[in-house]
């Protein structure tokens, strides 16, 4: 069974068009785009583990980081 | 602690006189109700314990009030005069004894202190500073904001939500909390002062859901938004915990680079998992370890750090500098509207509301803004990888 991972790409331009044409290759390698983020040189999405490794291997692509999953404690809990 | 008739019919009244009539009023007073009331100024060596049992009262000619003791048939004659639009504007039984126990010559107790501005805005010096954050932006990415809450009625707040299938409606409150301490009001209608920037401009960006949950892919997103809206400090109370040892984000400590080349300087909370009265220090969270973020610990009232609070260790991220963390006071989701929390989420909102008070006095931003920080942070006797440079400071 498919093992789904949300990702962070980090890319080595701002260009928007060029952004646009990583995010394209980066969806021919399997990553399900949630966003481009031209400000921050970074793309977000999700992808199945397996396909992981070959992400890094669209050019224009710096580092592939699964990404972190954040948990407040209740409202109720005294240290926040 | 209440009082009232004491079964010899005498009792202690609020009186309020019309404006500028308090001389007026006082010698209808005298004149109508036999009631003598004694300057506050003239008081200043007598104890509050027999002023309070004393026939007459005092008078606080600024605040046009006077607060005395009397008979029922003094206090039914003095309301006779309330009908004659004369100086007394009202007079209401007096249920608080504090106010007037406490000698005006002596310093103001610390809890008649916290009653103004809490002990982290005081702790910080904001009390003291001219700066409000006027024209500054500042983003909070958090769980939202209680949109509706009267303390932020007036301000100017953007607010968007990166989280699917939520408005950015604060369902969790913690982030009305943070929002509050970065900004919220210095002179609120209810409960002491707790925001720093009273005059900046609110950025909410909701990047964790009503159940406090999200990811990394939200908050860039809400970095993103931020920078794009130049905003001058990005505020996250927030962090995944890390083992010690473990490198920070390259992607994340990218993207802190490019915020700060645009102008926007990140401040994050360093981390709970500390528990030091067990003897653990935890290191700084993600993505406050990385080293283009900084990173805020918490300090106590004492001075001392927050048990939970994050420090740093060997090849993992620093504590940058340290705010106001334990036991802070700030807005909450209506109909509570208040509450109290612990937490390095706590100090960092006080070090992005300093930041922007910084912002507003020098014009600096991003490298700039950090330098200043760690320069007026006040030293204090603690270790720096507790502490980093010490407690953040408003110009």
């Amino acid at each position: 069974m498919a093992s789904l991972r949300k990702v962070i790409v980090s890319v080595d331009t701002e260009e928007p068009e060029t952004m646009a044409d990583i995010a394209a290759q980066l969806s021919e390698h399997g990553l399900d785009v949630d966003s481009v983020l031209d400000t921050l040189s970074t793309i977000t999405g999700t992808c199945d583990e397996s396909n992981l490794g070959s992400l890094t291997t669209v050019p224009g692509v710096l580092d592939v980081e699964t990404q972190y999953t954040y948990q407040l404690p209740p409202p109720t809990g005294r240290v926040q | 602690m209440t009082q009232q008739d004491d079964g010899s019919g005498v009792a202690r009244y609020l009186v309020l006189f019309e404006e500028d009539a308090a001389d007026e009023g006082t010698r209808a007073m005298t004149n109508v109700a036999g009631i003598r009331a004694v300057h506050s100024g003239e008081i200043a060596t007598q104890t509050g314990d027999g002023l309070t049992y004393l026939p007459g009262g005092v008078l606080w000619a600024d605040l046009g009030v006077a607060v005395v003791t009397a008979a029922t048939d003094q206090i039914n004659a003095l309301r006779g005069t309330l009908a004659n639009r004369g100086p007394i504007a009202m007079i209401e039984p007096d249920r608080m004894v504090y106010a007037i126990s406490t000698p005006a010559s002596h310093p103001a107790s610390i809890d008649s202190e916290e009653a103004t501005f809490t002990w982290g805005l005081r702790a910080i010096n904001a009390p003291a500073s001219a700066a409000s954050g006027a024209g500054v932006r500042i983003a909070v990415l958090d769980t939202g904001i209680d949109i509706d809450h009267p303390d932020f009625v007036d301000r100017e707040l953007v607010a968007r939500s990166f989280v699917d299938g939520e408005d950015a409606n604060d369902g969790h409150g913690h982030g009305t909390h943070v929002i509050g301490t970065a900004c919220g009001p210095r002179r609120p209608d209810l409960g002491p002062g707790y925001g720093v920037a009273s005059s900046a401009e609110i950025y909410a960006g909701k990047v964790l859901n009503n159940a406090g949950a999200g990811t990394d892919g939200d908050i860039l997103a809400g970095i993103a938004w931020a920078v794009q809206n130049g905003c001058t400090v990005v505020s996250m109370s927030l962090g995944a915990p890390v083992q010690p040892g473990q490198p920070p984000s390259v992607t994340f400590e990218r993207a802190a680079r490019r915020a700060m080349n645009k102008g926007t300087l990140i401040v994050a909370a360093a981390g709970n998992e500390s528990a030091r009265s067990d003897g653990l220090i935890a290191p700084v969270s993600h993505p406050a370890n990385c080293p283009t973020i900084m990173a805020i610990g918490a300090i106590d009232q004492e001075f001392k750090v927050g048990d939970f609070s994050a420090g740093t260790l060997p090849d993992s991220g620093a504590v940058d500098i340290v705010g106001p963390g334990v036991d802070v006071h700030s807005s909450w989701p209506m109909p509570q509207r208040h509450h109290t929390l612990s937490g390095t989420s706590m100090a960092t909102p006080h070090a992005a509301g300093v930041a922007a008070l910084t912002a507003e006095v020098h014009q600096g931003t991003a490298w700039e803004l950090w330098a200043r920080l760690s320069q007026s942070a006040a030293r204090l006797p603690l270790p720096s990888t507790d502490v980093g440079a010490g407690l953040v400071q408003a110009p």
